[in-house]
């Protein structure tokens, strides 16, 4: 069994992009398509990395992030957000942080997604 | 106690007379003759004088006459003897106030100093009157004059121009502001030129024909007319008119007008209009460009995975690979198929069709891909029902005719709306409903509505403000705020409505309404 990555995003298609790019380098995607359930899924199955997009309805995706930095559990699990805004990480990195009190994700990785990229800043943060 | 002089030569007569005056009341002075009586007119000023007419020396009438030259206003009766009515008549002549003869009688003499008191009251309260009048007068003109100061001050100083000319058209007044306005100094114009000079050809006439009629803020009103002046050098200024006509005693006297310069909001708008113009492309531009990337990113997925099936020889990967890459394929022209019908490339084709079939491909359509979401969320999960189906279902009228549509633009509303439906329910955080859409197809008097009813998301009052502008979206980049706009679109050039009932948590309804043609040269009103 490779590493567990866990993927959150509101979207099939991207979901179903990055999970197949995953599996296919031999890693086991878990899917979650909320903020409310990629928050359960972190906890009973504990990944080794999460990719998640930021932009979902109801401050999902900023809330997990919050969530997830701030739990002793969870906070050392390396996160990457996959952004849609072209605006550079800083816009993105103020919005998920939300002031200073987080600390920023581990990466960022912007859409479209180059799979090559994605698989190289995945296998970096987990070596 | 009133002054009263007597004079007469004849001591018992002033003797009796005076003491019958005193008893009356009167402050009496008496004199022996002509000159000391004038005398003591003067020192005294008494209000009436009773004077004998036969006297030695200086008589009666010299007396009168010299009275009245110097005080017109004194009383004189004059005394005459029995029979001397030629001089009685003189007498009254050089204006006596009356007379009595002699022996003065008690009652005769009542009656004359009541007349005579009459006639000094009366004539001291036309005095007082006369007086007040002239006080008023005075005030009154002050007060106009200052009315009249501080209405030229207001003209004058009116940002706005202001023109008014009498009944023949000539300017009578021509303020500084339209001095500003229009280059002319009011010398150059006032009682000089009509000001036909001011307008375009048959404007001013038109503005008359509006003052006279009730249109444009009723009748002698003209209110917020636009148009332009003439300057000095040519120029036509765009002016905002208003306008009145003046009366004096219900007959017109003229008019009067202001001008606002509308120069500089005439040139805020069209900068304003602009402004709105670029930023609504770059608003639609970024839009569609976050939506595109969206779709890009599934479609280099989908390739790199073909690739990746291709060289490490996995057939399973192929499959995957490629169902992506047609599933972004059918997204691509989904949004390419709204942008041309937004931007009129495309001409709606109007031929007799039945809205039941049109709703069932957008249902049979939207069913497959419901299924295969499904199906795929399940793969994707690795266990079933991970995530609530969305049921779609369908209520059409049996009764409803083939009609004059235009089928490609009615299956395109009504399948915008259906993927509005469902991305409303998986938008919807509450997971335990049972999601539901249904498209439904009415039959009405005038036509045929399609309903397509969700239990999603539901829509906010903010949401519902801004549903219909331009490129606005709820959906972030995964929308571009093109489906609705397309709908609406296509639902006006059918000459139709769109119309909406949504409330948050509970779902959202819309309601396309068409009317019903019976042939293609039944046109359509284009919309404005």
């Amino acid at each position: 069994m490779g590493k567990k990555i866990l993927i959150v995003d509101d979207e099939i298609e991207q979901i179903e992009y990055a999970s197949t790019v995953l599996e296919a380098s031999g890693y086991t995607p878990v899917i979650a398509m909320d903020g409310k359930e990629g928050m359960k899924k972190v906890k009973a199955e504990k990944p080794d990395l999460i990719l998640m997009d930021i932009m979902m309805p109801e401050r999902g995706g900023i809330g997990m992030y919050q969530d997830l930095k701030h739990d002793e559990e969870t906070k050392n699990i390396p996160v990457i957000i996959v952004t849609g805004i072209a605006r550079g990480g800083h816009f993105d990195d103020l919005i998920v942080r939300q002031g200073q009190d987080t600390p920023p994700p581990e990466g960022y990785i912007e859409k479209p997604m180059n799979a090559d990229a994605m698989l190289k800043m995945v296998s970096n943060l987990l070596s | 106690m009133s002054k009263l002089l007597l004079i007469d030569d004849e001591e018992p007569v002033r003797k009796i007379v005076g003491l019958y005056l005193r008893s009356h009341g009167y402050e009496v002075f008496t004199a022996a003759d002509g000159p000391k009586g004038i005398e003591l007119f003067q020192r005294e000023g008494p209000s009436i004088v009773l004077t004998d007419i036969k006297m030695p020396g200086m008589d009666g009438i010299e007396v009168l006459k010299k009275i009245k030259q110097t005080s017109p206003e004194t009383e004189v009766i004059v005394i005459t003897g029995h029979g001397d009515m030629d001089l009685a008549i003189q007498s009254l002549q050089f204006d006596a106030s009356d007379f009595i003869t002699k022996p003065v009688g008690n009652e005769a003499l009542s009656i004359a100093l009541k007349r005579a008191e009459e006639r000094v009251d009366t004539r001291r309260l036309l005095k007082e009157y006369t007086d007040n009048l002239e006080v008023m007068v005075k005030e009154a003109t002050e007060e106009l004059s200052k009315a009249h100061d501080f209405q030229k001050n207001l003209i004058q100083s009116s940002i706005d121009g202001i023109i008014a000319s009498d009944k023949d058209g000539t300017i009578v007044v021509f303020n500084r502001g339209t001095e500003d306005l229009l280059g002319y100094t009011a010398d150059e114009v006032v009682g000089k030129v009509p000001i036909d000079t001011v307008y375009l050809p048959g404007v001013g006439e038109k503005i008359n024909e509006t003052l006279i009629a009730e249109a444009y803020g009723g009748k002698n009103r003209l209110v917020n007319y636009e148009n332009v002046l003439i300057s000095k050098n040519g120029e036509e200024i765009p002016v905002r008119i208003s306008g009145a006509t003046l009366f004096e005693n219900g007959e017109k006297t003229g008019v009067v007008c202001f001008f606002q310069d509308l120069r500089e909001i005439k040139r805020l708008q069209r900068e304003l209009i602009q402004i709105e113009r670029l930023s609504a492309i770059g608003q639609a531009v970024a839009g569609m460009a976050h939506y595109t990337k969206n779709i890009l990113n599934g479609l280099q997925g989908g390739v790199y995975i073909v690739n990746t099936s291709l060289k490490k020889d996995k057939p399973d990967l192929l499959r995957k690979g490629w169902g992506m890459v047609e599933n972004n394929v059918s997204r691509i022209s989904d949004l390419v198929m709204n942008m041309l019908i937004y931007s009129k490339e495309r001409e709606p084709d109007y031929v007799s069709c039945s809205p039941n079939d049109i709703a069932q491909e957008v249902y049979d359509l939207m069913y497959e891909t419901l299924k295969a979401r499904s199906a795929k969320l399940d793969y994707l999960m690795k266990e079933k029902g991970m995530h609530p189906d969305i049921k779609l279902s369908k209520d059409f009228d049996p009764s409803i005719d083939e009609c004059y549509l235009d089928p490609t633009g009615a299956h395109r509303c009504l399948l915008n709306l259906v993927t509005n439906a469902i991305d409303a329910c998986t938008q919807e955080p509450d997971e335990d409903k049972d999601f539901r859409v249904i498209i439904r197809t009415r039959k009405e008097d005038d036509g045929i509505s399609f309903d397509v009813v969700d239990n999603g998301v539901g829509m906010s009052k903010e949401v519902q403000e801004k549903l219909f502008e331009r490129f606005f979206s709820t959906k972030g980049p995964k929308g571009t705020g093109l489906g609705l706009l397309v709908t609406r679109k296509i639902v006006d050039e059918h000459g139709g409505t769109i119309s909406f009932e949504s409330e948050p948590g509970q779902g959202t309804t819309f309601t396309m309404h068409f009317p019903c043609r019976k042939d293609s040269s039944d046109t359509i009103a284009s919309p404005v």
